[in-house]
């Protein structure tokens, strides 16, 4: 069995003379919860209904699961949550999510037991027996992950699945799509433009722009810029030579915070604690008071930043805090 | 069991639609209203006996009875209501299913599931056909009881509307479909539906008036003919005389030998025009869906005896004191005597003339094989949902 849940290789796509993939390479292991990133436009959709069989790549190959792309008996073990979902607006959420798992070939006797299960999971199970047409966009998602999870799937594909939602109802889908990820091996893609929401619950990330994905990987891995931040008051307002000397020796920098304008702070790379304890001991020797120190790394939206330009900053809805602890 | 989920989708649909209950309701007030004919010993009667009318043909028991009880659900409840009204009301309600099923947010979640596109394509066009099979099923359900009670027969083929209008409005239907699928647009599929349907009803109404009009015109040359060898025997016989009023006799028949032969020259001209025009339109019926035909087969289902038939009751000849098979074949005998100069002769050929017309192409129409006309319409219809169902299976969602 390989370990890859999704492995795509050059994957491109043509639209009447646009390209909106560019051979784009995409790699998800089996448990892990992989988020996709990228401005408006970034063929982060297109790519995620390649997955789907719901479009034909123009050129590249891959396998989901273990089988060629665009196996259609593979999607037996697939959910998919689309964005803007729309049920037939006739079906209650029972009848939608029991449909759902006709379509997906859960055996009738499994499929009333998992998806009565599935609406507790949601919380939907007071509703279930009410018009979708009557919920709201939250309820909606929430029948939605129900249905992509019906036929226990290996690989769960949620495109955009808290759009819409209020910030409470965006934390309950968040705590079931991580309880559905922690039971077992199954992967999750999670495509999203809230960087914050990918932040929090993706181990790995891709960053897909004008057809490619630029950058590949964990968070840490992606994530350099790892730093302290020393922030010293009194003694004066110069920085003494012993304490000048050691920032310069472990690469950091020091500036002077004004007002008032005794205070200084110092900034030094790494995330290693025990290489400042000299540092901390010749501030306490100056008689320098250590009012903080802050260990810092790049948040998801400065990787972004970085990574897409300043072109790709308007699409993005992220509200990730800069330098955030 | 995604076939069978399919099909229930289809089915609550059709439950959810306010159209399916509003039709349901007209075809119960149709069956109602066809409920109130009665037959009696002295007559007919409508609205239950409200309004009787006297008459020695339509009497209880009487084969006329059953002929224009019958014939009345298949010439004109079948032809107008399910072959017209309900259908426009089927597709009015039907033409949504594909634009909304392909909307974004609703196909994919189908679609991302272990199930070919073709038999999604297939079963979502086939559980539209629900709509007016289930209609059409209750409403034959009705119409049969009231033919059992009102002739005292229980006339299984009347059952047979439920296939041939389901198959009538699926010829339809798999046109509204390509074009839903081509416009993403319910109503747009819906107007091209309608002028779809229009060329039908136009060519099949051109190739209908046309074939009347060339059994008109080749009734006409057979009849000149017929005169013009009269005229030369005739003309032969006289020749042989020398008593000058024969001689003048023989004259006067040339003379009226050559106008009718200009007649003829004239006739086949008119009738080489009518088949330059029928020639194609025939062909384009032979392609086409065949719509009328298909209805028009319950007629000839529910008749099979052809000395009682609707064309007959129709063209009021069964009143006639030889009301026989072989009666309409000697009224139309070509009147050797009619002098082409009497007016009201002449009338009279061209009425006979139009009538022998029209029986013979309502024979000609009969003797149509059934499976010709399905078969050439199914085909045509297989022809759009081949196509329909290649641009849905390639088709980027």
């Amino acid at each position: 069995m390989s370990d890859s849940a999704v492995d795509l290789v050059g994957i491109r796509k043509r639209y009447r003379g646009v390209e909106a993939l560019r051979g784009a390479d995409l790699k998800i292991s089996r448990g892990e919860i992989f988020g996709l990133l990228g401005p408006n436009g970034a063929g982060k959709s297109t790519l995620v209904k390649i997955l789907l069989t719901l479009v034909r790549p123009t050129g590249g190959q891959g396998t989901v699961l273990g089988r060629p792309l665009g196996d259609r008996p593979t999607l037996a073990r697939v959910g998919y949550l689309p964005e803007n979902l729309r049920f037939p607006d006739y079906l209650t959420g029972r009848q939608a999510v029991d449909y759902f798992a006709s379509m997906a070939n859960v055996p009738r006797r499994t499929r009333h037991r998992r998806a009565a299960e599935l609406l507790e999971t949601v919380g939907m199970t007071r509703w279930a027996d009410r018009l979708v047409r009557t919920y709201s966009k939250g309820m909606r998602q929430r029948v939605g992950l129900a249905a992509a999870l019906v036929n226990d799937p290996d690989l769960l594909v949620l495109d955009e699945p808290t759009d819409g939602v209020d910030p409470v109802g965006r934390k309950e889908i968040r705590d079931i799509l991580l309880a559905a990820a922690r039971e077992g091996t199954r992967s999750v893609l999670l495509n999203s433009h809230l960087l914050s929401e990918v932040e929090s619950v993706c181990t790995r990330v891709a960053i897909l722009h004008r057809g490619e994905v630029l950058r590949q990987g964990t968070l840490a891995e992606l994530a350099g810029g790892a730093r302290y931040e020393i922030d010293l008051a009194g003694g004066g307002t110069s920085l003494p030579e012993s304490i000048a000397g050691l920032v310069e020796r472990l690469g950091g920098t020091a500036e002077a915070v004004e007002p008032p304008e005794d205070r200084w702070r110092i900034v030094v790379p790494g995330h290693d604690a025990e290489v400042l304890q000299p540092l901390l001991d010749a501030a306490r020797a100056a008689d320098r008071t250590v009012l903080a120190m802050r260990p810092l790394r790049d948040t998801l939206e400065d990787l972004f930043v970085a990574a897409v330009g300043s072109d790709g900053a308007g699409g993005v809805g992220g509200v990730a805090e800069r330098g955030r602890p | 069991m995604q076939t069978a989920a399919l099909l229930l989708d289809s089915l609550r649909m059709l439950r959810s639609r306010k159209l399916f209950w509003i039709s349901l309701g007209i075809s119960a007030l149709v069956v109602a209203a066809y409920a109130s004919i009665g037959f009696g010993e002295n007559g007919l009667s409508l609205l239950f006996g409200l309004w009787e009318m006297e008459d020695p043909f339509f009497i209880a028991g009487s084969p006329w009875a059953k002929t224009l009880y019958l014939g009345i659900y298949s010439n004109f409840v079948v032809t107008i209501w399910l072959a017209w009204a309900a259908t426009i009301l089927a597709l009015v309600s039907t033409s949504s299913v594909f634009p909304d099923f392909m909307s974004a947010g609703s196909i994919e979640m189908v679609l991302s599931k272990p199930i070919s596109r073709v038999r999604v394509f297939l079963i979502k066009f086939l559980g539209s056909l629900l709509f007016v099979f289930v209609q059409v099923l209750i409403f034959c359900t009705g119409i049969f009881i009231c033919v059992g009670v009102r002739i005292d027969e229980w006339i299984w083929p009347i059952f047979a509307a439920v296939p041939l209008v389901t198959i009538f409005f699926s010829y339809l239907y798999a046109f509204n479909v390509l074009m839903g699928l081509l416009t993403r647009s319910s109503l747009a599929a819906l107007l091209f539906t309608a002028l779809f349907w229009f060329a039908l009803f136009a060519v099949q109404s051109g190739e209908g008036v046309l074939s009347q009009v060339a059994a008109e015109q080749e009734i006409r040359v057979e009849r000149i003919e017929t005169r013009m060898e009269g005229q030369q025997e005739r003309i032969d016989a006289l020749a042989r005389s020398e008593r000058p009023s024969e001689v003048r006799q023989a004259e006067r028949s040339r003379v009226e030998f050559e106008a009718n032969q200009t007649r003829l020259a004239e006739a086949e001209a008119r009738l080489a025009a009518i088949r330059r025009w029928h020639g194609p339109l025939e062909v384009a019926m032979a392609v086409l869906p065949k719509n009328q035909e298909t209805i028009g087969l319950l007629d000839r289902w529910l008749s099979p005896d052809e000395r009682y038939t609707m064309t007959e009751i129709m063209l009021g000849d069964f009143r006639e004191p030889a009301a026989d098979a072989t009666a309409p074949e000697e009224a139309v005998e070509p009147e050797e005597a009619v002098e082409p100069d009497d007016r009201s002769a002449r009338r009279r050929e061209r009425r006979e003339t139009e009538r022998e017309a029209r029986r013979q192409t309502s024979a000609e129409t009969r003797e149509t094989s059934a499976w010709f006309i399905i078969g050439t319409s199914v085909l045509f219809e297989l022809g759009l949902l081949t196509l329909g169902a290649w641009i849905f299976a390639r088709r980027d969602f």
